[in-house]
């Protein structure tokens, strides 16, 4: 009963029509404060977060989350594949290692189209082709491409270029790979195809391995690579091939959206600065106009530890009103972008095409309980100053 | 010390302001309130009622002196078995009604059983009681702004004695109020310190108040005297 009997105290203080225009005024302001420092900074971490994830899923989705290579770019033949798959076998969490042969070469399709392209040999079954390369080239499933590779260009004493490995192809469909730089040049095929196509017998590229779902490529990556280590430094040899996270390719891009992130995050931050400034000062405008009532409960009763906790439970109210409708807020508007208004940027520059937002239940209760608890230190300064007179001056307050 | 002693205080000192500029309001006052009787301190204005009330009401502590309240020595106490007494023994009603604004009459006489503890149902109870005793059970659920001054200063006098309190400290009680309504809110006292047989001590200017009351005392330069 008591503590119902203080929440209604303070919640009348804050809240209540009997309130003066300026109190109930200053409550809205605060309140509305608060609410816009949580939802700018929920709403900035949806994007960046939905930013740094799409372009990830975008990089993985067309590549083994481990990659396997030779450090100074050698080549691989299908014995290194045999080894790192038997070594591979003994680690737990990796599901398969795949060869994969991959050289630019130029393509072209309906008359007069021609451009550059990535070919990849893989486990790929047919011919698939990126969209926006099918729409340069003029090309739609079933349709035919002719890839020529850099292998059977020789210069005659001419000095003309002749190129003798073109090879035709029927193109079994037309893929959307997420981001715009594979869309725009990536052609996926079978592995013996592509090492037809670049007379590559026995060779390959790099290598790739799969992990179970729930398994951190990082973890397993460091876990092959080390095994390989010891494979050749124990047999005596020089480490020929290592293994790296595919997504360490990108260490830098990543590394420099995190900067970014949190450039972003304190610089919003400041807006929740600003609001509990702005708290500060109505609970001490609130407090004063409730320093009478103050001495007449002190009178009727009501102990310090009751005034301070009245003064606290104000700030507490403010702020806990203010942070959860930031936090629908956002919601609401991340949801609303997501559905009805996507933001399009130009995938050329970004990589993606629509920006996600990516509510993230983590961080949106992180940055509304720290809020929530700034408030309640907020509130503190108030409470230990409504401690400091006594009943009597109190009440004599005008 | 006999026991039908409700309220004593022995040689308070009360001064405001700085040492070097100091106003001394007590010097040196003694009272003894029994039980069931309502006693009125006379005098001047500024001449420290209302402080002399604020102290034995445990509201201001008094440089020097002690308050007995039921035997009990009020500002030796902590201050929360000081509250608690003031909840317990000690019901206030002031010059202006001070109702809390953002509660209703009712919630207002509630108020001292809520803080008490008392469940809602029972607050509830006594105040619809109270409330009807003084005549205003029907502006029970107004905000105080809705009411007139003399309703107010009804519940303000529901709100002091619900708690069945020892005693009540009142600080010119109608001093706000027209000569009419004055006058029945000082035969509603009257009446309600001869039902409980409850104390009372107030503080007021008005004759007539003064003239119905069992015992009379003068302030007058900080000391308390018997007044003819
Ligand atoms: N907080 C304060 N600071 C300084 N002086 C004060 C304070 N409160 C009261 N006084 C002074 O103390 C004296 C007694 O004040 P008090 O309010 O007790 O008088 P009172 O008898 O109740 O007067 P009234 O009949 O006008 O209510 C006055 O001179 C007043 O100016
Ligand atoms: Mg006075």
């Amino acid at each position: 009963m008591k503590e119902k009997l203080l929440w209604a105290l303070a919640r009348r203080h804050v809240w209540s029509n009997a309130n003066s225009t300026v109190v109930r005024m200053v409550s809205i302001l605060s309140i509305a404060g608060i609410a816009i420092g949580v939802a700018a900074l929920v709403i900035l971490q949806a994007f960046m977060g939905g930013f740094t994830m799409a372009i990830a899923q975008g990089l993985t989705s067309m590549n083994p989350p481990l990659h396997i290579y030779v450090p100074g770019g050698g080549y691989m033949n299908d014995f290194d594949l045999g080894v790192v798959q038997s070594i591979a076998s003994e680690i737990p969490g990796i599901t398969g290692v795949e060869g994969v042969l991959e050289k630019p070469a130029v393509v072209s399709g309906a008359a007069g189209t021609v451009s550059g392209a990535m070919v990849r040999g893989g486990s790929s079954e047919g011919l698939t082709i990126g969209m926006d390369l099918a729409r340069k080239l003029d090309v739609k499933a079933g349709d035919e491409i002719r890839i020529a590779s850099t292998a059977g260009v020789e210069v005659s004493g001419m000095g003309r270029v002749l190129v003798d490995t073109i090879v035709t192809l029927t193109v079994d469909s037309v893929g959307d790979f997420g981001i715009e730089e594979y869309n725009s040049s990536l052609v996926l095929l079978p592995l013996g195809t592509a090492r037809d196509i670049f007379k590559a017998h026995g060779e390959l590229t790099s290598l790739g391995a799969y992990v179970e779902t729930g398994v951190d490529p990082v973890e397993a990556a460091g876990l092959l690579d080390s095994a390989l280590n010891e494979e050749y430094t124990g047999g005596g040899w020089p480490v020929y091939m290592s293994c790296i996270p595919y997504l360490a390719f990108h260490g830098n891009l990543f590394k420099a959206l995190g900067l970014e992130r949190t450039a972003m995050t304190l610089v919003l931050a400041l807006i929740t600065v600003v609001a509990l400034l702005n708290l500060s000062s109505a609970l001490t405008m609130i407090a004063m106009e409730h320093r009478r009532d103050i001495g007449v409960l002190r009178a009727m009763g009501l102990s310090p530890s009751g005034v301070f906790r009245i003064s606290v439970l104000r700030g507490f109210l403010l702020g806990g009103s203010g942070a959860f409708t930031g936090l629908i807020f956002s919601w609401v508007s991340i949801f609303a972008v997501n559905r009805y208004f996507p933001i399009k940027l130009d995938g050329t520059v970004y990589w993606i095409d629509v920006l996600p937002g990516v509510f993230s239940v983590t961080t949106a209760l992180f940055v509304t309980l720290s809020t929530i608890l700034v408030c309640f230190v907020v509130s503190l300064f108030p409470a230990f100053s409504a401690l400091s007179h006594s009943p009597s001056e109190a009440l004599r307050y005008e | 010390m006999s026991n039908d002693i409700v309220l004593s205080a022995r040689n308070i000192h009360c001064s405001y302001g700085s040492a070097d500029a100091s106003i001394r309001v007590l010097k040196g006052v003694d009272i003894t309130v029994r039980i069931g009787e309502v006693v009125a301190v006379m005098g001047p204005s500024g001449s420290g009622k209302s402080t002399l009330l604020h102290a034995l009401g445990l509201l201001e502590r008094p440089e020097k002196g002690e308050v007995l309240v039921c035997g009990e020595n009020g500002w030796t106490l902590s201050s929360r078995k000081r509250a608690e007494l003031r909840n317990r023994k000690i019901g206030f009603v002031f010059q202006f009604h001070h109702l809390l604004e953002e509660f209703t009459l009712k919630e207002n006489v509630m108020m001292p059983c809520l803080i008490a503890g008392y469940s809602g149902e029972e607050a509830a109870n006594r105040a619809d009681r109270l409330l009807e005793r003084v005549g205003i059970d029907h502006r029970a659920m107004h905000f105080p702004s809705r009411a007139s001054g003399g309703e107010r200063q009804r519940a303000a006098i529901a709100r002091a004695i619900v708690m069945q309190p020892d005693i009540v400290l009142a600080d010119e009680p109608t001093g706000n109020l027209d000569t009419d309504t004055s006058a029945e809110v000082e035969q509603l006292i009257m009446e309600l310190a001869e039902e409980g047989g409850r104390s009372f001590l107030l503080a007021t200017h008005s004759k007539d108040l003064a003239s119905a009351v069992h015992r009379r005392l003068l302030l007058r330069s900080g000391v308390l005297g018997q007044d003819e």
